[in-house]
C-alpha cells in the first residue's frame, strides 16, 4: 500500500470525526427525564395497541381507565391491571372532564430517594386542592398552544385529565421550594383515573 | 402479570434505562433536536409494542433497539412525524437550548456526508458520530457484515474525493 494512503485515511478520519453533527438536546437531558420517558412510552404503546377495543368497550357504557404515567401523559388502557400502589393512593380526588364524565382520580407510586422530599410531597398531597378549571385550561394553553375550548372535541377529556396532573406537578414544585428544596427534584409520581361515561 | 411478561417488562425497561441518552444522541444527530425527542418517543413506543421480541443479551438488545431508531429515522425523512405529548415532556424537561457556537465548524464536510447515497451516509455517521464498530452496524442494519464493510470503504472512497483538498491540508 502506498505508504501516503493511508495517511490520508488518517487524515479523512479526523476530518469525520471531528465533523460530528452537534447534539446538545442529548448532553442537557437528565436522567430521571429519560427514565420517566421509557415509562410513559409502555402507557402509551399499551394505549395505541388497544384503543380500538377501547372505543368499543366505551361505546357499550363499560367503565375506561385512563392511566397518567409520570406527569402527564395518559394512556386509555380496556384490560387494565389495578397497580399495587392504587389501594393506598397518597391523593383521591373527585374531576369532572369536559365531556362531563365523573372520575376519581388516584395519585402514588411517589419517588425519590430523599426520604424528606418524599415526605413534603405526601404531606402536599394529602391536602392538595383539586385543580380548578381554569388552572387546566391554562396548563393545556402552555402544553398544546390552544384552550380547551379550541381543542378537537376527541381530545378535550384526554388533554383536560392530563392538564390536571400537570397542575398537580407544577403546584408539588412551588410547594417543595417553599420548604426549601430544589424542585428539580420532584419525586415521580403516578396518576390513575377511573371514569364513568368517557368515550375516550 | 405473568412472571414471564414481568420479566421481559423489567429488561425492556433497563435496556431502554441504559440506552436513551445513546439512543436521543443518535436520533439528535439524524433530525436534529427539534424533532428528536418525537423521534425518541416513537423509538421507544415501537420497542414496547415489540417488547416480545427484546433480545435477552444485553449487547443484541442495544442493537435491537437502534435498529428500531434506524427505521424512526427513514419514516421521519418520508415526512411520516407526529407530536407526542412524551415528546413534549421531554422538551419540557431541558428548556431552551443554547447556542451552538460551532455550528460553522465542518459543514463542509457535514455537506458531503449529506450528498452521500443515504445507505452510504448512515455507515459513516454510524462509525465516526456514533463509534459503532462494522460488527455491530451490521447487526442493527440487518445486513450481512461484508455489505456494511464494502459500503464503508465506498463511502470513504467518495468522500476522499470530494474532501481532497481538505484531507491534503490536514496532512
Amino acid at each position: 500500500m502506498d505508504p501516503s494512503s493511508s495517511f490520508r485515511d488518517d487524515a479523512l478520519n479526523d476530518l469525520l470525526d471531528r465533523a460530528a453533527a452537534p447534539a446538545p438536546l442529548s448532553a442537557l437531558m437528565t436522567d430521571a427525564a429519560l427514565q420517566e420517558a421509557t415509562r410513559a412510552a409502555r402507557f402509551e404503546a399499551a394505549r395505541d395497541v388497544k384503543s380500538r377495543l377501547g372505543r368499543r368497550l366505551a361505546i357499550s357504557g363499560v367503565a375506561l381507565a385512563l392511566v397518567l404515567g409520570g406527569t402527564g401523559v395518559a394512556a386509555a388502557v380496556t384490560n387494565f391491571e389495578w397497580p399495587s400502589w392504587a389501594q393506598q393512593p397518597d391523593a383521591t380526588m373527585q374531576i369532572t372532564l369536559p365531556s362531563g364524565a365523573q372520575c376519581e382520580y388516584l395519585i402514588g407510586n411517589l419517588q425519590n430517594a430523599d426520604p424528606e422530599i418524599m415526605d413534603a410531597a405526601r404531606a402536599f398531597f394529602a391536602s392538595a386542592p383539586v385543580p380548578t378549571t381554569a388552572q387546566v385550561d391554562a396548563r393545556v394553553v402552555a402544553v398544546h398552544g390552544e384552550t380547551l375550548a379550541q381543542t378537537p372535541e376527541g381530545d378535550r377529556d384526554r388533554r383536560y385529565s392530563s392538564g390536571v396532573v400537570g397542575v398537580m406537578a407544577d403546584e408539588l414544585d412551588a410547594d417543595l421550594q417553599q420548604h426549601g428544596f430544589d424542585s428539580a427534584q420532584r419525586p415521580y409520581f403516578e396518576g390513575v383515573i377511573t371514569c364513568e361515561g368517557t368515550n375516550q | 402479570m405473568s412472571a414471564v411478561r414481568r420479566a421481559r417488562d423489567e429488561r425492556l425497561t433497563n435496556a431502554l434505562d441504559q440506552n436513551a441518552r445513546d439512543l436521543l444522541r443518535y436520533l439528535e444527530r439524524r433530525v436534529g433536536s427539534n424533532d428528536a425527542p418525537d423521534a425518541l418517543s416513537d423509538t421507544m413506543i415501537a420497542a414496547w409494542k415489540g417488547a416480545a421480541r427484546v433480545p435477552t443479551n444485553p449487547v443484541e438488545a442495544r442493537m435491537w433497539m437502534f435498529g428500531i431508531a434506524r427505521n424512526v429515522v427513514l419514516n421521519h425523512s418520508r415526512g411520516e412525524r407526529r407530536r407526542s405529548r412524551l415528546a413534549e415532556r421531554l422538551r419540557e424537561s431541558v428548556g431552551v437550548l443554547p447556542a451552538n457556537n460551532d455550528a460553522a465548524a465542518g459543514l463542509d464536510v457535514l455537506d458531503a456526508i449529506q450528498r452521500l447515497d443515504p445507505d452510504l451516509a448512515e455507515v459513516i455517521r454510524a462509525v465516526h458520530w456514533d463509534g459503532f464498530s462494522l460488527a455491530e452496524i451490521s447487526q442493527y442494519l440487518g445486513l450481512p457484515a461484508s455489505t456494511v464493510r464494502s459500503r464503508y470503504h465506498r463511502a470513504k472512497r467518495e468522500l476522499a474525493h470530494v474532501l481532497g483538498s481538505q484531507v491534503e491540508l490536514i496532512q
